[in-house]
């Protein structure tokens, strides 16, 4: 693929040292190794820091509002089921205003991706507590000495219990684990979701990549690993804290949504001819 | 030539067939050489409660119900006391004996009344809404309706032969039962005749539906919401033949942004709610437009703020719609007055999204959504899809690179479909250039971020003038120049097109303004009209007089009165009569 094919002109704007630059790193290798067509793949990414990624891929891309990445996802796909769907943002994008979206995504099982950059923070906006802040957490509105006070949402866990056919978890200081990470989510037929863990160099002091670094574990040396049992993989989504699971906690392969629609076993309804419908059985029944 | 009507009124619990009833006796008219209007009220609810379902029946087109009720078929007390005001002097009134006690003190003078019990005649274990076949078997005795016609339509209502059969026996047994007790054979004051060209019976909800399917729209999806949500389930109903998908979605927002999801997939895509899912669709209304991917949306008003009226029409929506999500941009509100309107005229705005790259919103109500009216068949000859700037597929080069924003002097830029070889870009939410980059993406932006800001408001705003050209924006009925002009929009047509007639044939001059697609507002078209207008009469269903204020924002015209509504009913012929006599005198 040349690098024509994935790059842009634009510098990101995000700031040094930021995680996303390893995401997208990660980004582009997996469209390599994967040989995408990148005129047959779609990007849809919310809004935040993550979402910018959209502004610095080369593919077809939608930048969505806040927290709405998943439908728009949902609606690509439906209309041209041909197309690779990839959904991106942040863990306020997602599991805050986005995480009806996320539930509902995942028991209709689409295939699409899910890349989830959780900074446990809120970035753009600099730095109110996430969903995904850890307990007691100081932000500027969660300010001493409670700080959050709200459990985090815990990705993995939630997107086993949703229904989600592939959840796994990266850390993104290990680029070339979360590419083939990334493009065995693309590949995946089904609702794949990565939570990728990615410090905010700015406004989260707390989860630094140290933090991180002393905690994550290759999840396959784990007890009780086993990437084909619900119950195992929620077990070890239950670990946060000195120890971090990494890698791939489940995959399954179940109908999805969009294979399921007979109007959709065909040519996808972005390539139907439309010139000439003719309408004249369904007024007859009106008569 | 003289119109002659006819009009009955079912009413009853819910679960009682009072809507089947009253359908099966307008469709059997309107198959016949009859002209019918059906009105259907009802409560939120799923049991009991009052619904009603009231048909009018002519010899000529209709387009508006009156109330004065020739005869009134009567389920329950409710019913009773709820309708028997309406009953003409000299009506009918038939009622279920078991469930009705009647004060005569209510009873207007003259008045037939009529009890049986209905439920005696429906075979053990039957379901009681077998008891709306009895009262049809007594309506068409009473009246002289011929029953042969109702049993033509009961037989396709029914798709189990056991059902069928039994509930034609009902209807044959009541039918003789009530004629016994007759002296003379009645006579249906209305002349049932074979069709020449056979009429749709067909409410503004289907006909949008009907409308979107002709214009290759493929996708839907939805929250359901009445009286809006009729429009989705049509969809279904009809879609799978056609390939056509609808997605359930979680809530209004999600439903939305599947719409522009697909619309940026290229695939033409319509929704559909009430004004609480509207709102809630209302920040993604201006993604699409930042966007530019075209959309078709669906607000069939009902009573609001809030929860409002679920079941009952308003036309309290229209400056919500008109001016609704952050920010400035050009959108389409088109709002039909008629099942004629709701087809072509969303054919036309399927055109027009895609033309103008747009977000177009259909603005109905739900007496329009809901109201049954006999249709002559849609003349789909000469309809024609219009895509608008497409982008032709080629391969990308570095030095030709494809702008998806690109400045034009029509504001439209040619679309690339994700899949077209050497159309990659990015579609987004934020202010963007040419290549749909913005400032706090890009350095290189934000330097020039004044200009760039500039540059992409006027692009959208440059849109506007060929929308003008392209949008037949105004209808005008009647006389060119009138004592007095109404100004309209929406479902009030009809009322008013029938008020017109009547107050010709009283020797009063009148004519009609109705504004059919209110944004962008055709100022130029109605400041012309505005020039030959004597006194204006604005009739509106809401409290505040919207289009007025709107026509007053744009052209500075003041309507000389106003006759608004919002008693949660539609506007009737004969109330804007007396209001025109009324302003005249």
């Amino acid at each position: 693929m040349a690098a024509f094919d994935n790059n842009l002109p634009y510098v990101p704007t995000w700031c040094a040292g930021c995680g996303d630059f390893g995401i997208l790193n990660a980004w582009k290798k997996a469209m390599v190794l994967l040989n995408l067509d990148l005129e047959q793949t779609v990007l849809v990414a919310g809004i935040g820091c993550s979402s910018k990624i959209s502004q610095y891929v080369n593919t077809y891309r939608i930048e969505t509002l806040h927290g709405r990445a998943l439908p728009v996802a949902t609606g690509v796909k439906l209309a041209n089921h041909n197309l690779t769907v990839i959904a991106e943002g942040g863990d306020g994008d997602g599991m805050g205003l986005g995480m009806g979206h996320f539930v509902h995504t995942a028991r209709r099982n689409l295939d699409i991706t899910y890349f989830i950059h959780n900074n446990q923070i809120y970035g753009l906006t600099k730095g109110q507590a996430s969903p995904a802040s850890d307990l007691g957490m100081i932000t500027k509105f969660t300010p001493p000495p409670l700080g959050n006070m709200e459990r985090p949402i815990n990705i993995v866990k939630t997107a086993l219990s949703i229904g989600a056919t592939f959840v796994a978890r990266a850390f993104v200081a290990n680029v070339a684990e979360l590419s083939v990470l990334m493009a065995e989510a693309i590949r995946h037929p089904g609702f794949a979701v990565i939570d990728i863990l990615q410090p905010c160099v700015s406004f989260n002091h707390v989860n630094t990549y140290q933090w991180y670094q002393q905690r994550v574990k290759p999840i396959e040396k784990m007890d009780g690993y086993d990437p084909n049992h619900l119950e195992k993989a929620l077990a070890l989504a239950e670990l946060w804290g000195d120890q971090i699971p990494v890698g791939l906690f489940y995959r399954e392969v179940r109908p999805t949504f969009n294979g399921s629609l007979p109007q959709l076993t065909q040519e996808p309804l972005a390539k139907q001819e439309i010139t000439n419908v003719d309408i004249t059985k369904i007024m007859k029944t009106f008569c | 030539m003289n119109k002659h009507y006819y009009t009955c009124l079912f009413g009853g619990e819910a679960g009682y067939g009072v809507m089947s009833a009253g359908s099966m006796v307008a469709k059997g008219a309107n198959r016949n050489g009859l002209w019918s209007f059906a009105v259907n009220e009802y409560p939120s609810l799923i049991k009991g409660g009052l619904n009603s379902c009231l048909v009018r029946l002519s010899d000529q087109p209709l387009t508006a119900y009156e109330e004065p009720i020739d005869f009134l078929g009567l389920f329950s007390q409710q019913a009773f006391e709820g309708h028997i005001h309406q009953l003409k002097p000299g009506g009918i009134v038939l009622y279920d004996s078991t469930n009705v006690i009647v004060d005569d003190s209510n009873v207007p003078a003259g008045a037939v009344l009529y009890p049986i019990s209905l439920l005696e005649y429906v075979p053990k274990g039957g379901a009681k809404i077998m008891g709306n076949s009895a009262m049809l078997g007594a309506f068409c005795a009473l009246t002289g309706y011929p029953r042969t016609v109702l049993i033509e339509v009961l037989k396709d209502e029914f798709h189990s032969d056991k059902l069928r059969e039994q509930n034609i026996a009902i209807l044959e047994e009541v039918y003789a039962h009530v004629l016994s007790t007759l002296p003379v054979e009645k006579i249906f004051p209305l002349h049932f005749k074979q069709d020449v060209q056979p009429k749709m019976f067909m409410n503004g909800n289907e006909a949008i539906s009907l409308a979107a399917i002709k214009a290759g729209c493929k996708f839907s999806a939805g929250y359901p919401m009445t009286p809006g949500s009729s429009v989705l389930s049509y969809l279904v109903d009809y879609g799978v033949d056609y390939g056509f998908v609808f997605k359930q979605a979680e809530d209004e927002i999600a439903a939305i942004n599947m719409l522009i999801g697909a619309s940026f997939a290229g695939v033409r895509s319509i929704g559909s709610t009430s004004g609480g899912g509207f709102a809630l669709m209302v920040e993604a209304l201006g993604f699409a437009a930042q966007a530019e991917l075209p959309l078709v949306m669906v607000n069939a008003q009902r009573g609001g703020p809030s929860t409002g009226l679920p079941t009952r029409t308003a036309q309290a929506d229209l400056n919500f719609v008109v001016h609704a999500s952050q920010g400035e941009f050009p959108r389409i509100v088109m709002a039909p007055g008629d099942i004629e309107e709701c087809f072509y005229e969303t054919f036309r705005i399927f055109n027009l999204a895609d033309k103008y790259q747009v977000p177009c919103i259909i603005l109905t109500d739900k007496f329009l959504a809901d109201s049954s009216v006999s249709q002559p068949l849609f003349d789909t000859e000469n309809l024609s899809i219009e895509r608008g700037k497409l982008f032709e597929q080629k391969k990308q080069t570095a030095d030709e690179p494809y702008l998806r924003y690109q400045l034009s002097s029509d504001g439209v830029s040619p679309r690339a479909i994700p899949g077209q070889i050497g159309g990659r870009h990015i579609a987004t939410s934020y202010t963007h250039g040419e290549d749909g980059f913005y400032s706090s993406g890009n350095h290189e932006y934000a330097l020039n971020e004044p200009a760039i800001v500039v540059a992409g408001t006027d692009k959208l705003y440059n849109k506007l003038s060929a929308m003008e050209k392209d949008i037949p924006s105004i209808n005008v009925y009647g006389p060119a120049e009138a004592d007095l002009t109404i100004i309209a929009w929406g479902s009030t047509k009809g009322a008013v097109l029938e008020a017109m007639e009547q107050a010709a044939r009283q020797g009063i001059s009148v004519n009609f303004l109705q504004v059919l697609y209110i944004s962008p507002f055709p100022t130029a078209a109605v400041e012309l009209f505005i020039q030959h207008m004597k006194k204006s009469l604005l009739i509106e269903g809401n409290k505040t007089g919207q289009l007025g204020s709107i026509i007053r924002a744009n052209t500075g015209y003041k309507a000389d009165y106003s006759y608004l509504k919002y008693n949660s009913k539609a506007f009737v012929p004969s109330e804007i009569l007396a209001k025109i006599k009324e302003v005249l005198s």
